[in-house]
């Protein structure tokens, strides 16, 4: 699936130097959000979601003209915004010197830290049991459970095959099950 | 945020008991109106040529900016054409020295290695030749020492120094009494007499 109708007259106007700004300000309008909550969701501070956001629009801005259309905008916005949320995780994992489970420990830190955090709340809980799941595992079920993304959309932004997508996620779902009972 | 039928459809499927629930966190209010602009501007800070020195300075402080830049401190006449002399002097290295590697070479570290086990082995040996000779010596000069004594010193020494014990002990070392042969018991009282009158009658004859 190529670019939409939309995403083409989008990139229309960024390809035309009077209308390249415009052209830039309407595609991260129409994204920034999906793309922001997807971000917010892997490194749960807002903060570090706006740090995140930013860097992801830069490199789109300078890598646009790159840009192949049979490929779908959408999906390649998700990719860049998957990979800079986990690179950002992976700096902030050597910043600090400790392991994984520390800084998925300063994730829930995070999630607590939230001023609308509310322990007793499902919401706040299911969040909390998906900050236990493997990296990959949570990305596909933030992906497919808040995104509803297709498996196949998800494959191209995870360079992983359909079937592995949907095993990932069924393990995360039944994962988050048990601990959602056990709370 | 609510999810589609087809989410929830397969979500109910896998886990029947789980919940479905929307995201809980939020966002500063206006905060996606505002980020476009926000986002544009950053772009154009990246964009733009980086500001020279001056030109940073007068954004961050016009007052500094404002001031003259030049170092009110000098240095004496020469110095820098001098500077180069002044340190080989006080080093005393040359201005181009030939780079040493620090790494020891295997085969110097084996012989030198080998030089410092011989050097300890002499070592013990001539302390152990030296300690040797000490004890001879002192054993030669206490037997010198002895011989220069009388008979009488040493007999007075013994009377007034040893007790029953050591007398024995001495008499059982010094005594020059020889064991006499059994036939001996059955012999006259008076037989060595005349033997000695016979014997001396016959040399004096």
């Amino acid at each position: 699936m190529g670019v939409t109708q939309e995403d083409k007259e989008l990139l229309a106007l960024y390809q035309q130097p009077g209308t390249r700004e415009k052209g830039f300000t309407l595609i991260v309008q129409k994204y920034q959000e999906k793309l922001y909550w997807h971000i917010r969701r892997l490194v749960i501070n807002h903060e570090d979601a706006n740090d995140v956001l930013q860097n992801v629009f830069i490199k789109v801005w300078k890598n646009l003209e790159n840009f192949r259309e049979d490929a779908q905008l959408y999906t390649w916005l998700y990719k860049i915004a998957t990979n800079e949320s986990l690179s950002y995780l992976e700096q902030q994992k050597r910043k600090s010197s400790v392991s994984l489970s520390d800084v998925e420990t300063g994730l829930e830190n995070k999630l607590k830290a939230d001023s609308q955090f509310d322990a007793n709340k499902l919401e706040w809980k299911l969040q909390k049991a998906i900050l236990g799941l493997p990296e990959k595992q949570r990305i596909v079920f933030n992906l497919r459970y808040y995104d509803e993304m297709p498996y196949e959309q998800m494959s191209k932004v995870l360079d992983t095959s359909e079937g592995a997508l949907k095993a990932s996620y069924h393990h995360a779902v039944k994962k988050i099950e048990e601990f959602m009972k056990q709370e | 945020m609510k999810q589609g039928k087809e989410i929830v459809d397969e979500l109910k499927g896998i886990a029947p008991e789980m919940p479905v629930t929307a995201t809980p966190y939020s966002v500063p209010e206006g905060y996606f109106d505002a980020f476009p602009a926000k986002l544009m501007q950053l772009l154009r800070q990246e964009e733009q040529a980086p500001a020279s020195v001056a030109e940073e300075l007068e954004s961050l402080s016009p007052f500094l900016a404002g001031l003259p830049r030049k170092t009110p401190f000098e240095a004496p006449a020469g110095y820098f054409n001098q500077l180069g002399i002044s340190l080989k002097a006080i080093t005393g290295a040359p201005e181009t020295g030939k780079v040493v590697p620090m790494k020891t070479p295997g085969r110097v570290k084996t012989i030198r290695r080998i030089l410092v086990a011989a050097g300890v082995a002499a070592l013990l040996s001539v302390g152990g030749l030296y300690m040797l000779q000490n004890n001879g010596n002192m054993a030669t000069k206490m037997d010198r020492q002895l011989a220069a004594l009388s008979d009488q010193e040493i007999e007075d020494y013994l009377q007034s120094h040893t007790d029953d014990f050591d007398e024995e002990a001495i008499f059982a070392a010094v005594s020059n009494e020889t064991v006499l042969p059994a036939e001996l018991d059955d012999m006259p009282t008076d037989a060595p007499e005349e033997y000695v009158d016979e014997n001396l009658i016959n040399e004096a004859n």
